[in-house]
């Protein structure tokens, strides 16, 4: 869905265990444990801090990752920010 | 316990058997079990039930017509029956079976894997049943080669201590396999073939002495290496990223939802400690030679 912002599940609520490749989480609020790669990761870090817009998301990130903040950069946090919605890791907030 | 004393009270009361860390009480009043029994986990260690058991088990005929014309065998946990009656010329594979989901839905004290676990050397290593992973077959052969098997079908993993705990029992091999186990080791024990069952024909392979006489030794896990039969390979050894691994086991384990954060938290150290490894194979012995290279 199209949120004018999101936030993220609450941090007592996740162990994150780092591997080498990418992170694992079990969400105690659901019991269910994902598989997360960097970008994700990333993600619910910044929303970790406070709610954010996707446009915020996709700007931070683009500066931190250095690629462009173009359409298909926008649409591919769109996503992620639809899979972790999914996987109930974030949820839209009206700010 | 000799045999005539060990029909009577199995017949009786029940004779209590010691499985790793779990104690059965079983009453029969069928001697074919009992011989295969003793066959199978010679010398027997049974005795007259006293204090607390995990696991209440009766395998005798049902009653009803059916059993007067073809004798069937019944399993019982708790007085429950879990599953349709076996015909009683299988009922060994019915008891291993019936104990086998007894363990599987009860012993949550423990992160259970659905695995093949084998010691050497005060460590162990973790073979994850995957479909066409010839588990068994790797398992029972290892177990000829100076491994000591903790378990054929059941990673016990406590959670507390991230300890393996060892419950030897036979090791069921399937149609090929038998024949395939029977020149690798001429000298295992096994049991009666059993024909036609849901998983094909199935012959049992008795634990070594050594694994039965030291199942109350458990060992920290060192290795996961999961097995995948190619019979066109001759052996090739990987390594499996450590997230890989975990994702791999986490579905792999019976109870790792019901567990919840102890089972993530558990085979994450798990995990952490162990070098984990894809094994494809096709030749049994370039297989074990290729372990025994590994934990060396």
């Amino acid at each position: 869905m199209s949120a004018s912002s999101w936030q993220a599940a609450a941090a007592d609520d996740l162990l994150w265990e780092a591997w080498e490749e990418a992170f694992t989480v079990y969400h105690r609020a659901t019991g269910e444990t994902h598989l997360l790669n960097v970008l994700p990761v990333e993600i619910l870090s910044l929303l970790q801090e406070r709610p954010r817009s996707t446009e915020e998301i996709a700007a931070e990130l683009a500066a931190r990752c250095e690629v462009v903040n173009d359409g298909p950069w926008h649409r591919r946090v769109a996503d992620i920010l639809e899979e972790l919605e999914a996987l109930s890791l974030v949820e839209p907030v009206d700010r | 316990m000799s045999a005539s004393r060990l029909r009577e009270a199995a017949g009786g009361g029940g004779i209590a058997l010691r499985l790793g860390p779990f104690r059965v009480r079983l009453v029969t009043r069928l001697p074919a079990l009992l011989d295969t029994l003793q066959r199978l986990y010679a010398p027997l260690e049974a005795e007259i039930p006293a204090g607390i058991h995990d696991f209440h088990v009766q395998v005798n005929r049902p009653g009803g017509l059916r059993g007067r014309w073809r004798p069937q065998a019944l399993f019982l946990l708790d007085g429950e029956a879990p599953f349709e009656p076996f015909p009683e010329d299988h009922a060994f594979p019915l008891f291993e079976w019936g104990l086998n989901y007894s363990i599987a839905t009860r012993a949550h004290r423990y992160c259970m894997l659905h695995s093949a676990v084998l010691e050497k050397n005060g460590r162990a290593l973790i073979l994850p049943a995957m479909p066409g992973s010839g588990k068994s077959t790797l398992c029972a052969a290892l177990m000829h080669r100076g491994w000591r098997l903790f378990s054929d079908e059941f990673g016990l993993l406590r959670p507390e201590s991230g300890e393996l705990l060892p419950m030897p029992r036979v090791i069921p091999l399937k149609n090929e396999s038998i024949d395939v186990i029977r020149t690798f080791a001429p000298e295992a024990v096994t049991g009666p073939r059993f024909p036609k069952t849901r998983k094909g024909d199935v012959v049992h392979v008795a634990p070594t002495a050594e694994s039965l006489a030291r199942q109350q030794e458990g060992a920290m896990p060192a290795w996961i290496v999961f097995p995948r039969y190619r019979p066109d390979v001759g052996c090739r050894l990987r390594p499996v990223p450590g997230s890989q691994a975990f994702v791999r086991l986490s579905n792999n384990a019976f109870n790792y939802h019901l567990l919840g954060e102890t089972a993530y938290r558990a085979l994450t150290n798990l995990v952490k400690a162990c070098r984990s490894h894809d094994l494809q194979y096709g030749d049994l012995e370039a297989a074990v030679k290729t372990l025994d290279q590994l934990v060396s």
